[in-house]
């Protein structure tokens, strides 16, 4: 073992001391010395035994020294055991070690006499503590953390305002007017990610993947103050220098790359563009754009990605803007100058349509990372503090329970001369030991939990990479959740025991202060139930709502489909070369063992991605306001068949319709069909589209026939018109980018390495991408619901049964206190029947007022989310009744159970008794 | 009799520093290297619990620190004695006594059966 190691354990056990309590902390030079010679003692004998020796060491330092400073910074002892004359109060030295082991002793003897209170206790409290500690650290990961750039509290991202709301992209002339202009106050950076081909290398041989790339200002990495953590990130200078460059991300690189450092001046060809990694993004920097983690930060100017024209054109807005204001320079400064500016340039160039510009402080990146989940998650979030609620209610309604025998207990102890501060102090003790044991518990808990919901779909694609862990901020969190319960639930008996006196505690019965404690537990009960009643009304208002969604009839046959998607604009086909590519892929993957069918779609079924083109139908006059920009796909003949979607009138795509010089063709759905067509029949009806005449040179387009209508963008749509046109006749233009839908007769993901194989064998550097089954597909499309559901759902289980607890706890009590009343009505000719019935009849009303609360609670809740609830009222009577009868059922079994048992005692052993 | 039972016992490692020390003054690691020789290992001492012992020990008018001997190496100097009180020596003696007696009491069980 080596001096440097030695004189580090040396420093390290001799800053630990100081943690030591006093009078041992006034040693530490004796400590240490001694340290020291029996660490270098140890080590003469092994290394292991020294190493062992200064492990013990540290271990004593720090479980007699951190108990002892939580104690001290409490108050609950002096910070000195010796008197002001320096002389040691042999009284004082020991006492707080003395009273804290006293007090943990006689909690854990309490808690040993009543093993059920305290794994009720700690079951419950852990439980509430595991689901709020997993959901804060999603909530952490999702809507607090800021992006992992020097000043995110100086990032600002910017909308521009218009007539019929706001819009967040720009073009990128735009930005290069704009940004030299502001510069003085704001650092500004344009930014926008794309899916991409990328060729991990420059050799024949190399694989083609699909990757998200960011394309970045020139500036953007210095004025975020982002360095490399290998090699180096460009800059306005490296980028003027014109050669084609790539910054890797973290994950990108310490993945796919393996984590080499010889990654760095490796070639990738994107788009058939050779470009060179220069450096790797730090651990934790996703770029600012939330929604997904790029693989590669390219300059945007350089044009392997963005085209020339897209660079040029002065229309298309497709690059999000943010910026780092200025040191000094205020959001209101940056904003005024910037909407000078901007508004200047573009009343010069006419873009008229532009009424303002707005700065968003935006710490967590711009646009705000996967919008859709944060109301997820701050619903969770919410219902999870009200169950951590429900948690407390319980634990504290079941010390109060269970602290009917304990205050003889204390009673007599406190005739023996102990103080109420130190009796306080014991009973705090307990509570914090609960929660302790309980937090530890919960924490581990939670670990799994973050572990199952981060790792399952639909989170897991969702997140894209984003880390959710239980970190140091989150196990803070953690702790003062923990602290913060057990005094809340521990404070209960503690106000308690203040309020009486030690006579009538020893008698241990009657008294205003057993009312007082009744009352006390009546109202925790009352709030458990609202807070339960409330939790489940929302899971089963969701649960409805997805039993709704599941039950829509997506149009088409859920059948075994395997899908996965092609670029061919990335891979460098263009126009006539489009159509012979797929036509070889569908007869490759034809041929493959197993497949029935094989198609192509330009849209996948229920996804929000879709086109849409503009139509006029002639003899059918358009409102003023109606928008005649309609849903259309592109399909290849085989797409009707292969997704089971019902033909309802003429013909569906033939290899004839694809012939130059035939009038193109189309297929509607119904509700086209019948908003338009009406009247007369619609197969052999024309219509036209402007997109025709740039294709074919005239707009004509002859409907052939009619198909069911379906969900095309999600579950949840009304029915929308759609045209479908063949991908045989219009590939060459619209057809580059297809979704190719394999249907099998067995399972689908059987053929996915064939699949593969046949994309390959066409062309090895098309990459398919979102390879998934149609069930996949159509599960994602309630993703979000059904996540939601489970959770809240569990969380309704969970704050249900805990409110049980608690109810049955408080009865428990209740009857016994009632025992001798019992007892002379039972001695008096009362059947049990008619005591059973008394007490439940007391649950039922506590239910019912619980029910009436949690009915406040539940409904303005429940408004909120109104949004997301499909097919149901929030207010929707029939869930409301089921959860009050739920709960009164509930009510019911926790209320007969301890009365049926006191109403058949002896009324004489009762009676003798007290 | 009923005096000596109001004292709190010694608890084991506190007997062994005491009898180190009723053998000569000793500094603490001294007391610590005995303590290993004498139980050949089995009880180690780690710096906080030898001195928690030494200052419930001197609390309880069984030890005393005292200068160090002139005689000592140099080396040793800068550590700190500690010499058994009278009170110490009986305790001791008597707690010796009385896990002997102990001992026998038990030995004698045995053999009855």
């Amino acid at each position: 073992m080596s001096t440097i190691v030695l004189g580090t354990l040396s420093s390290l056990y001799r800053s630990a001391l100081s943690l030591y309590p006093e009078p041992l902390r006034r040693e530490r030079e004796e400590l240490g010395r001694l340290f020291d010679d029996l660490l270098e003692r140890q080590r003469r004998r092994s290394p292991l035994a020294a190493t062992w020796f200064a492990l013990r060491s540290l271990a004593d330092v720090i479980l007699v020294g951190l108990p002892a400073r939580v104690l001290e910074a409490l108050g609950l002892r002096g910070a000195s055991g010796r008197d002001p004359g320096g002389r040691r109060d042999p009284q004082r030295s020991d006492r707080w070690l003395q009273s804290l082991l006293q007090d943990l002793g006689y909690a854990h003897r309490h808690f040993q006499r009543r093993p059920l209170v305290a794994l009720a206790s700690i079951g419950s409290l852990a439980l509430g503590i595991a689901a709020t500690t997993a959901i804060f650290s999603l909530f952490d990961a999702l809507v607090l953390r800021p992006v992992a750039v020097a000043h995110p509290d100086r990032l600002v991202g910017m909308v521009s305002l218009r007539e019929n709301g706001t819009n967040s992209t720009f073009p990128y002339p735009d930005f290069q007017v704009v940004r030299p202009a502001v510069a003085d106050a704001l650092d500004l950076v344009a930014y926008s990610n794309r899916p991409t081909t990328v060729r991990l290398g420059d050799g024949p041989e190399a694989a083609s993947e699909r990757l998200y790339v960011a394309l970045v200002s020139a500036g953007y990495f210095t004025a975020l103050e982002v360095d490399a953590t290998l090699g180096r990130v460009f800059d306005q200078q490296t980028v003027a220098d014109g050669s084609y460059l790539a910054v890797a991300s973290h994950s990108f690189w310490s993945g796919r790359l393996s984590g080499e450092p010889a990654a760095i001046g490796r070639t990738f060809v994107v788009n058939d563009q050779p470009v060179t990694l220069i450096g790797v993004a730090p651990p934790g920097f996703r770029g600012l754009h939330g929604d997904v983690e790029p693989a590669l930060y390219l300059p945007l100017s350089h044009q392997p990605v963005a085209s020339a024209e897209l660079l040029e054109a002065h229309t298309t807005s497709w690059l999000f803007w943010a910026g780092v204001l200025e040191p000094g320079a205020s959001r209101a400064e940056a904003e005024a100058r910037l909407e000078a500016v901007t508004m200047a340039h573009w009343q010069e160039i006419g873009r008229d349509f532009e009424l303002g510009i707005e700065l968003q402080h935006t710490p967590t990146g711009f646009p705000l990372p996967l919008r859709d989940y944060r109301p997820f998650v701050q619903l969770s979030m919410a219902v999870v503090v009200l169950v951590l609620l429900v948690a407390c209610a319980n634990v504290a309604s079941l010390l109060l329970a269970s602290g009917a025998s304990r205050m003889r207990e204390i009673g007599a102890r406190q005739c023996l001369g102990a103080g109420r501060g130190r009796l306080v102090r014991q009973l705090l003790t307990e509570s914090l030991l609960l929660g302790l044991v309980a937090g530890a518990a919960g924490v581990t808990l939670a670990l799994l939990l973050v572990r199952a919901l981060v790792g399952r779909e639909p989170l897991a694609s969702q997140l894209g990479g984003l880390e959710v862990g239980i970190d140091a901020r989150v196990l803070g969190v953690a702790l003062a959740l923990t602290l913060a319960v057990s005094i809340l639930f521990g404070l209960a008996p503690a106000l308690q025991l203040l309020r009486r006196n030690a006579a009538a505690a020893l008698r241990g019965a009657g008294g205003s202060a057993e009312h007082g404690r009744l009352l006390g537990q009546r109202a925790l009960v009352v709030a458990q139930i609202a807070l339960s009643f409330a939790t489940l009304v929302l899971a089963a208002l969701f649960a409805v709502s997805l039993r709704e969604l599941q039950a829509i009839d997506p149009g088409i046959e859920r059948a075994p489909v395997l899908m996965a998607s092609i670029d061919l604009e990335a891979a460098g086909y263009e126009g006539e070369r489009v159509g012979p590519f797929f036509a070889a892929l569908l007869e490759n993957v034809s041929a493959i063992p197993g497949v029935e069918s094989a198609a192509l779609t330009r849209s996948r079924p229920v996804s929000p991605a879709g086109s849409r083109m503009g139509y006029e139908v002639p003899g059918y006059v358009a409102g003023p306001d109606e928008d005649m920009e309609l849903d259309t796909n592109v399909v290849s003949q085989d797409y009707f068949l292969t997704l089971g979607i019902e033909l309802e009138e003429g013909r569906t795509f033939e290899p004839l319709d694809a012939a130059p010089g035939t009038t193109p063709v189309a297929v509607v759905n119904r509700i086209f069909a019948e908003r338009f067509l009406s009247g007369r029949n619609p197969v052999g009806r024309t219509i036209t589209s402007g997109m025709f005449m740039l294709i074919e040179g005239s707009p004509e387009v002859r409907v052939i026939g009619v198909v069911a209508d379906g969900k095309y963008r999600s579950l949840r749509e009304e029915p929308r018109p759609m045209v479908y046109l063949p991908h045989e006749r219009v590939a060459a233009q619209l057809g580059d980018r297809m979704t190719l839908l394999v249907r099998t007769a067995g399972d689908p993901l059987a053929v996915h390495e064939e699949v593969r194989a046949a994309v390959h064998s066409v062309d090895p550097r098309v990459p398919p991408y979102s390879v998934i089954t149609l069930e996949e597909q159509l599960e994602r499309a309630v993703a979000n619901e059904r996540l939601t559901t489970a959770l809240l759902g569990a969380l309704a289980a969970f704050a249900v049964l805990l409110a049980g607890v608690g109810l049955f706890a408080l009865l428990t009590y209740w009857t016994r206190l009632r025992r001798p009343e019992i007892g002379i009505r039972v001695a008096l000719g009362a059947r049990p029947g008619e005591v059973v019935r008394g007490v439940v009849s007391f649950t039922l009303a506590l239910v019912a007022a619980g029910c009436v609360a949690g009915v406040a609670l539940a409904m303005p809740l429940a408004r909120v989310l109104e949004a997301q609830l499909y097919s149901i009222q929030p207010t929707n009577p029939a869930v409301y009744v089921a959860g009050a009868f739920l709960l009164l059922a509930i009510g019911a079994l926790a209320g007969a159970l301890p009365s049926h048992q006191t109403a058949r005692v002896d009324p004489v052993k009762v009676l003798r008794q007290d | 009799m009923r005096a000596r039972r109001e004292l709190p016992k010694l608890k084991p490692v506190e007997l062994l520093v005491l009898a180190e020390l009723d053998r000569q003054d000793q500094h603490g690691y001294g007391i610590v290297q005995a303590i290993e020789r004498h139980t050949e290992g089995a009880v180690s001492l780690v710096p906080g619990n030898l001195y928690r012992v030494l200052h419930r020990l001197i609390d309880r008018g069984l030890i005393a620190e005292v200068d160090r001997p002139a005689a000592e190496p140099s080396e040793d100097q800068r550590r700190r004695y500690y010499r058994i009180t009278e009170t110490g020596r009986e305790e001791v003696a008597r707690e010796i006594q009385r896990v002997e007696s102990l001992a026998s009491l038990a030995r004698g069980v045995g053999s009855a059966s």
